[in-house]
């Protein structure tokens, strides 16, 4: 379908060249999922297909493109519209229009579609995706799953033959995600579209892949084959695949019920073992909401919750899209004022802490760290952080050095990697050793090894007496860092306790290898293995 | 008054056309013109209001209005100040004086600061009033009708301008929002941003955060087609050109002409054969768009009714200038509109 003959590309002269002589075939009417770290070259390969890149980026490109026979070389990207769609990583970035319909028939209006045409394609799609309860609302009233939906709607009313998606899953909550990729795999099967996906959460996509393209970048070479047939010698990989590259399950399963075929021998080895428990120390409390109602508008966002937040100890707050994480976290820090009720942060009321203290008690990481980074190079932030904080000279920097080692100080902060940018910002935040620690979303867009790196750093921190608060909807990283969790739905509290017995009940946050291994209460592969190491 | 402003029940919500929507505020600017009644210019206000009321829907550009009310305030204010510093004074009530400067002679006629007469601030009073009135009634319309719908009535040949004129005005709550977040995150980082070196420092997260909205935008409008367009002859394009110069020559020219009072008939000619070569052009290059657009909005009854009411108040107005029922046949005519068009589709009305 899409054919890669000799394509060599690279952005600029004096660089590598990011796709060096490759041969890609990837087969039509099937969904192919692109694999690699951030940089390693996954958007510049899925942005080839259709020729944004290089018109809008520029480079320099050799090779030629295919497309069902057809070179597309040279072709600009708005006159293959009707052949390739593609979908970009933030729909809200890249919606035209203001309402769901208009937005569901802005391409087909740019390349002439006839109104009767535009009426039944517009009401097809709805009800492929499920928006026809939605087409006459605004964009800015869906819900996060619900835009992401509208953008792949938005670009498959073209009819195009092959769908092209960059991390379309990375905002979204477990069942949203599920949802949009179901709607996916729906379209490959029934209409036999060609589907490339780019995704860094590989438990969400592989169960639904035919093929994998690993891209490891560094200039080793590009593959194609079956998921089985790459996994087994990827280094990124998901829950399910670990288990079995660790426990010689072969083939190796990919979706939660393949894999259960192969537990019964593991099972057996687990049984009598126990899962580590958090060793219970004296719990001292340094924050607190109680029974806080908070409002925007007049939409309820938080409902009556009490928490209290505990130093040394991670605690996540999950729940779908919009169901009041980031309230907390703002309540917590001031920036939105409860309607009812009472937040402490060491004892005092954060809107009353003057702004300029109010890092020393707590320090917040928004969803965009780059919002916190200003200065034109890392070195330089640390300098003016140091300034900020009135702290010892040096003070930062020693604290990047621990927090992310390796990274270079000369470097802009917006040259760096999405991952490195983070620890930057949480290495900014702590600088002035606050006691609770806020992340917003911390691991949106992150890779497999940006991701390590953030659970070792807030390990470790939590080990020292911070107070660690994480809302996301990333049940893995949940299951690996934190000790309690708080589960919100439509801003209310629903279920509140330790993480292995929220997450091993819920349905919708329970991470593959609680599945897998129900009903035993495992959450990661690093603790089956602990386990079985210190059983022999 | 609400439950009065129920439109009937046999209208479902939707947009009233645009073009409906500008003939009403146009109507409504060219009556506050006509006449230097201020009761009929307050009708007019309150005429307006009633009407942006109750069909603005809940989108973020239709905030505009309080920003109209502002600048009306300004406005208002501006001409008041000017008459008190340099205002002409006619004598009659004098309310107070303000230290005055001896101009030089030949700025005779020009005063700077003296005595201040009620007469005087009343008449800039009202002179202020009419301005607003006239600004509101004519940008009234921007805050009922979605700047894309808007577009979907412009002409081929300018539609990608337009596009890029109402991205620019989606961009402004967008940038602003940003800003707001990014401010929130310097001060929650301790850091100062008390003064202009301290705001200076938030510039750079805010372009960055702008320039990446503004390239994934242009990505998704590239990838989805957006300018797509078929070649046009040679010879067709040589034709459109030819008569989009020689329509603005005629322009220039018709526009000298009538300026001589006795021409008025050649001058009215030469602008004729103007806009008729000009329309040509545009529709000529206007036929290289392949474009086509989903649903315009239905021209139906609603539609005529508020264009009849709007020509009905500029008639009035010009053949009823001195009755003094002519207020309240304003307010009714221009407010009617609230109550038959039909309501803003739901999901977007803030009712």
């Amino acid at each position: 379908m899409i054919r890669f003959q000799k394509v060599s590309f690279q952005y600029n002269i004096d660089q590598q060249p990011i796709i060096f002589d490759l041969d890609l075939e990837i087969p039509k009417s099937q969904l192919t999922v692109v694999v690699g770290n951030t940089g390693s070259g996954k958007s510049t390969l899925l942005n080839l297909i259709n020729g944004l890149v290089p018109t809008l980026t520029g480079g320099l490109f050799s090779g030629k493109i295919e497309i069902e026979g057809v070179n597309t070389t040279g072709i600009l990207p708005r006159n293959l519209a009707h052949i390739v769609g593609v979908v970009a990583q933030d729909p809200r970035n890249s919606f035209v229009t203001d309402m769901v319909e208009d937005e569901l028939a802005y391409g087909m209006e740019c390349l002439g579609f006839s109104k009767a045409v535009m009426r039944q394609r517009v009401d097809e799609v709805s009800n492929l995706l499920g928006l026809d309860s939605v087409l006459s609302r605004s964009l800015d009233s869906l819900s996060a799953g619900q835009q992401q939906r509208v953008a792949i709607g938005s670009v498959l009313a073209c009819n195009p033959k092959v769908l092209v998606l960059d991390e379309p899953t990375s905002a979204l909550d477990p069942a949203a995600a599920e949802d949009v990729l179901a709607s996916l795999q729906r379209l490959v099967h029934d209409l036999g579209l060609t589907i490339v996906i780019a995704e860094h959460r590989l438990e969400r996509v592989l169960q639904f892949a035919d093929n994998v393209i690993s891209v490891p970048g560094n200039g080793k070479p590009i593959q194609i084959g079956s998921p089985a047939q790459i996994m087994k010698t990827a280094e990124i990989m998901s829950p399910i695949v670990e288990l079995a590259n660790s426990f010689g399950w072969s083939p190796i399963p990919l979706s939660v019920k393949d894999a259960r075929a192969h537990t019964a021998n593991l099972s057996l080895k687990l049984k009598g073992l126990n899962p580590p428990t958090s060793a219970k120390e004296e719990l001292v409390e340094v924050a607190s909401l109680r029974n806080a109602s908070a409002a925007y508008g007049v939409l309820q966002a938080l409902k009556n919750v009490s928490v209290s937040i505990n130093s040394g100890e991670v605690l996540a707050v999950i729940g779908r899209n919009g169901a009041g994480k980031t309230t907390l976290l703002s309540t917590l820090v001031g920036t939105h004022l409860l309607n009812d009720g009472q937040v402490l942060v060491n004892n005092l009321q954060p809107n009353q802490i003057p702004k300029l203290n109010l890092v020393k008690e707590v320090g917040f990481v928004p969803q965009v760290p780059g919002d916190l980074l200003y200065a034109h190079s890392v070195l330089a932030e640390c300098v003016q952080s140091d300034l900020d904080g009135k702290l010892v000279a040096g003070t930062t920097e020693k604290l990047l050095a621990k927090i992310a080692p390796g990274i270079d100080v000369f470097q802009d902060p917006r040259d760096l990697s999405e991952g490195q940018r983070l620890l930057l910002a949480l290495t900014v935040v702590m600088s002035c050793a606050p006691k609770v620690l806020l992340l917003d979303e911390p691991t949106r867009g992150l890779d497999y090894s940006a991701k390590q790196a953030l659970i070792k750093a807030l390990r470790d921190l939590s080990f020292n007496g911070t107070a660690v608060v994480i809302a996301s909807h990333d049940v893995e990283l949940v299951a690996q860092i934190a000790n309690r969790v708080l589960v919100l739905a439509n801003g209310e509290v629903i279920a509140t306790g330790n993480t292995r017995d929220i997450l091993t009940s819920s349905v919708t946050f329970a991470p593959q290898v609680a599945k897998v291994l129900a009903p035993q209460t495992w959450l990661t592969v690093e603790e089956v293995k602990d386990a079985l190491k210190i059983a022999g | 008054m609400s439950i009065l402003l129920r439109p009937p029940h046999n209208i479902q919500p939707r947009w009233l056309h645009p073009v409906a929507w500008w003939s009403w505020g146009i109507a409504g600017a060219v009556c506050a013109m006509l006449t230097k009644n201020i009761t009929v210019h307050l009708a007019l206000l309150i005429a307006i209001f009633l009407v942006v009321l109750h069909r603005r829907p809940a989108a973020s550009w239709s905030g505009s209005f309080s920003a109209l009310i502002r600048l009306a305030l300004f406005i208002i204010s501006f001409r008041l100040i000017v008459e008190i510093v340099f205002g002409i004074s006619f004598g009659g009530t004098v309310l107070f004086t303000i230290p005055s400067l001896p101009l030089p002679d030949f700025l005779a006629g020009l005063r700077l600061g003296g005595p201040v007469s009620l007469e005087g601030l009343i008449a800039a009073f009202e002179h202020g009033f009419q301005l607003s009135v006239i600004l509101i009634c004519a940008a009234a319309p921007t805050t009922l009708v979605p700047p894309s719908r808007l577009l979907k009535v412009l002409p081929a040949a300018i539609y990608e301008t337009g596009v890029v004129a109402v991205i620019a005005l989606g961009f402004l709550p967008a940038l602003a929002s940003d800003a707001r977040r990014i401010r929130t995150a310097a001060q929650l980082r301790g850091r100062d941003i008390s003064g202009i070196k301290g705001r200076s420092q938030l510039l750079r997260p805010l372009l960055d955060s702008a320039l990446n909205r503004s390239v994934s935008l242009a990505t998704s409008m590239e990838s989805r087609g957006f300018g797509k367009s078929q070649d046009l002859s040679s010879k067709f394009r040589w034709v459109s050109n030819f008569m989009l110069l020689s329509g603005l020559a005629f322009l220039l020219i018709g526009s000298i002409t009538s300026l001589a009072s006795n021409y008025a008939l050649i001058a009215g000619f030469e602008l004729a054969a103007a806009s008729l070569l000009i329309g040509a052009a545009v529709w000529i290059s206007g036929r290289r768009r392949i474009r086509t657009s989903y649903k315009s909005d239905p021209w139906k009854a609603p539609e005529w009714a508020v264009l009849i009411v709007s020509f009905g108040s500029v008639l009035v107005t010009h053949s009823f200038i001195n009755l003094s029922a002519l207020p309240i046949a304003l307010l009714v005519l221009m407010s009617s509109p609230a109550w038959f068009s039909p309501r803003v589709p739901i999901g977007v009305s803030n009712d």
